[in-house]
């Protein structure tokens, strides 16, 4: 997607981009800490943001002054407020022993100075979370490009690449069990552009900057893609056209027997390519198809076809006919009950490209080459699908939306809403927020944009700080007859002067609107204020392009308006309501005030 | 040749190439400091084709040194 620029234009560009930002660029500020010269990155890291659609602002603490910068609110580092904390460290660096001197080392060694090293990037990590909020990354350690015992590297233990390894690993289990802390992968950006032509020794000895200009574009590239990832949620839905895209060859022209797909070139291409889309499908994006062809052959190949990996059953919706193809992506998203800023284009055809950028211009349309054989990079490097974390609700997803339409027959074949619901068998379970759901709640803050009566986007840093000021943060579980919903609720409380309760946050994702589980939540949210000495619920409704199903929310709900978005509701003695139809069950952390 | 090392030099220390002259030295371009000196090394070596010795990194302190070190090194002229 990106022209290489040389060092020089993406220095001008650099330069333009911070003296007269274009307005569509999201701004992000960058606080990073290093062990080296880490300024040298930051005119390609703003360039590789601008084509993220981000406008970074990187602000560089001195090199070597980790805990000095990251301690300190008021550090360089620090003091512009960053959206995001970069550690980019290098582990000869931090631990030059345990690359430079594998040989003199035993394994006892080894294991207590990685341990050290990681306790120190942990005390980092928790000294960080005590003055801000923001997501932090760390790098971790790319193999040296030479070995300190040559070929018998692979056969000494401790080997080098052994203890790179062990190091990794250690940090990426740092990372899962501290909340908004990642690993920014620089080992696997090494790997792609090549040892070789990862370093300049002239730039490392005379100026402590450990990559060349091909390294510093790749990491400037790789980084934006995580800065991106935490600011704008990955889109819900691949759309894909059929020919010359699942399969080579025209259909209507080929016929079945005709099209390539199979274990031979060219159809093993084909092939390869449905393979990667499926594996998308299993992390919980959806599928869809938008094809001009004729409905029944394209559903025949996809049924009977003895080489499609992909079945009608992996599709959650289908556009196939003659219409345009940006009516058939407005379907599409009405049918999942998504926005259409929640969905990826891919079509080999740059007029159909063209077409929807210009009537759906918050589609990412995918840049996909001539080539087949470079279907799945561009999917990659689109970045249309990149998350920090995949979690099991994504995984989930794909199958729920099978689920759903199930759902949608039994609504269709029964009258009454009350016994749709009845008939449905929902069930709830609401629980305390604690650090094993956190990540989970962080995705639904970050992303539910209809049923969310603030959208405040807290990351888990900010969330831990409203609990430590003594929030009720509650989530919610739904399941029905069909199927789990997992965990697609989240509400938030906190306590104000006179035992007067702010709901800080009410959301539910789309899923399960419709069924009065709203209700059920709020009445908890009710007794749960109230058994901690609440006396009145002020709720607010904050307007987006969105959120306008929820904007008689407390009126509808019997709260007092107070005028500006702002509604009351006094705690008396009847703060609950039991919601027919909805069973409720509370999860054992569930703590009704003292 | 000449051209683009005026090209570069202006694109890395962020002033017009109208404004340097052979003589121009970290001494009269604000912008000339370690690391831009680093990155101008980089840009030179990117733009010419030439890997450049840390000696010549040390040496260029000047567009008339710029333009000494690059013709040693094999860039064509004019």
């Amino acid at each position: 997607m990106s022209v290489a620029m040389t060092t020089g234009e993406t220095i001008q560009e650099a330069r333009r981009l911070e003296q007269a930002p274009p307005p569509s660029l999201r701004r992000v500020r960058v606080a990073i800490v290093s062990t080296f010269t880490a300024e040298f990155l930051r005119p390609y890291l703003i360039v590789a943001g601008a084509q993220r659609g981000l406008l970074v602002q990187p602000v560089f603490g001195p090199y070597g002054q980790l805990e000095q910068e990251l301690f300190n609110a008021a550090s360089g580092a620090l003091s512009s407020a960053p959206d995001v904390v970069l550690i980019a460290s290098r582990l000869e660096d931090l631990a030059p022993a345990l690359v430079d001197h594998a040989v003199g080392l035993d394994g006892r060694d080894v294991e207590g100075a990685l341990q050290q090293t990681v306790a120190r990037i942990e005390a980092l990590a928790l000294g960080l979370r005590r003055v801000s909020t923001a997501p932090l990354f760390v790098f971790n350690a790319v193999e040296p490009k030479l070995l300190p015992l040559g070929l018998a590297s692979t056969l000494h233990l401790p080997s080098t690449s052994a203890v790179v390894e062990q190091f990794n690993a250690a940090l990426a289990a740092l990372a899962r069990r501290q909340t908004g802390v990642f690993v920014f992968d620089v080992s696997r950006v090494a790997l792609e552009v090549g040892l070789e032509n990862w370093a300049d020794p002239k730039l490392q000895y005379m100026a402590r900057v450990p990559y060349g200009a091909s390294g510093a574009r790749a990491i400037a590239q790789r980084l934006a893609r995580y800065v991106r990832a935490t600011v704008s949620p990955p889109c819900k839905c691949l759309v894909l056209d059929l020919d010359n895209v699942l399969w080579g060859g025209v259909l209507g022209e080929d016929l079945m027997a005709g099209i390539k797909l199979g274990a031979d070139y060219p159809g093993n291409v084909f092939r390869a390519f449905q393979r990667q889309v499926l594996a998308l499908r299993e992390r919980g994006i959806l599928l869809a198809i938008a094809s001009k062809n004729d409905e029944a052959d394209a559903r025949q190949v996809l049924e009977r076809h003895p080489d499609s990996l992909l079945r009608p059953e992996h599709f959650a919706a289908m556009q196939i006919h003659w219409q345009d193809k940006a009516t058939s992506l407005r379907a599409i998203a009405r049918d999942l009950n998504i926005g259409t800023d929640a969905l990826a284009f891919f079509d080999d055809n740059p007029v159909e490209r063209q077409w929807v950028k210009s009537q759906l211009p918050e589609v990412v349309v995918i840049a996909v080459p001539e080539s087949p054989l470079g279907y799945a990079a561009a999917l990659d490097e689109s970045g249309a699908f990149d998350q920090l974390q995949v979690i099991e609700e994504d995984a989930r997803r794909a199958a729920m939306y099978g689920e759903e339409r199930q759902r949608e027959v039994v609504r269709q074949r029964t009258p009454g809403v009350d016994e749709f619901l009845h008939d449905l068998g929902t069930r709830l379970r609401i629980g305390q927020v604690g650090a094993d759901v956190l990540p989970r709640v962080v995705q639904l803050l970050g992303k539910t944009n209809q049923f969310n009566l603030t959208t405040r986007r807290h990351g888990a840093g900010e969330l831990q700080r409203l609990l430590d000021d003594g929030a009720v943060a509650m989530w919610l579980r739904a399941a029905d007859r069909f199927g789990d919903h997992g965990l697609v609720g989240v509400a938030i409380a906190v306590p104000g002067p006179e035992g007067a309760w702010r709901i800080d946050t009410l959301l539910l994702s789309c899923r399960v609107l419709g069924r009065r589980i709203e209700d059920a939540f709020l009445a908890t949210l009710r007794m749960a204020v109230k058994s901690r000495g609440g006396r009145q619920l002020i709720g607010e409704y904050l307007p987006t392009a969105k959120n306008h199903i929820v904007a008689d929310f407390y009126r509808d709900r019997g709260f007092e308006d107070l005028g500006g978005g702002t509604w009351r509701m006094p705690l008396g003695a009847d703060a609950s309501a039991p919601t027919p139809s909805i069973s409720v069950e509370f999860a054992e952390n569930f703590i009704m005030g003292e | 040749m000449q051209d683009r090392v005026l090209e570069v030099c202006a694109q890395v220390f962020g002033v017009p190439a109208s404004s340097l002259t052979d003589d121009s030295s970290p001494d009269d371009i604000a912008g000339w400091d370690s690391l831009s000196h680093v990155q101008l090394i980089v840009a030179l070596e990117e733009a010419f084709a030439v890997t450049l010795t840390p000696d010549d990194a040390m040496d260029m302190l000047s567009v008339r040194l710029i333009k000494l070190v690059l013709t040693e090194r094999g860039a064509g002229l004019d």
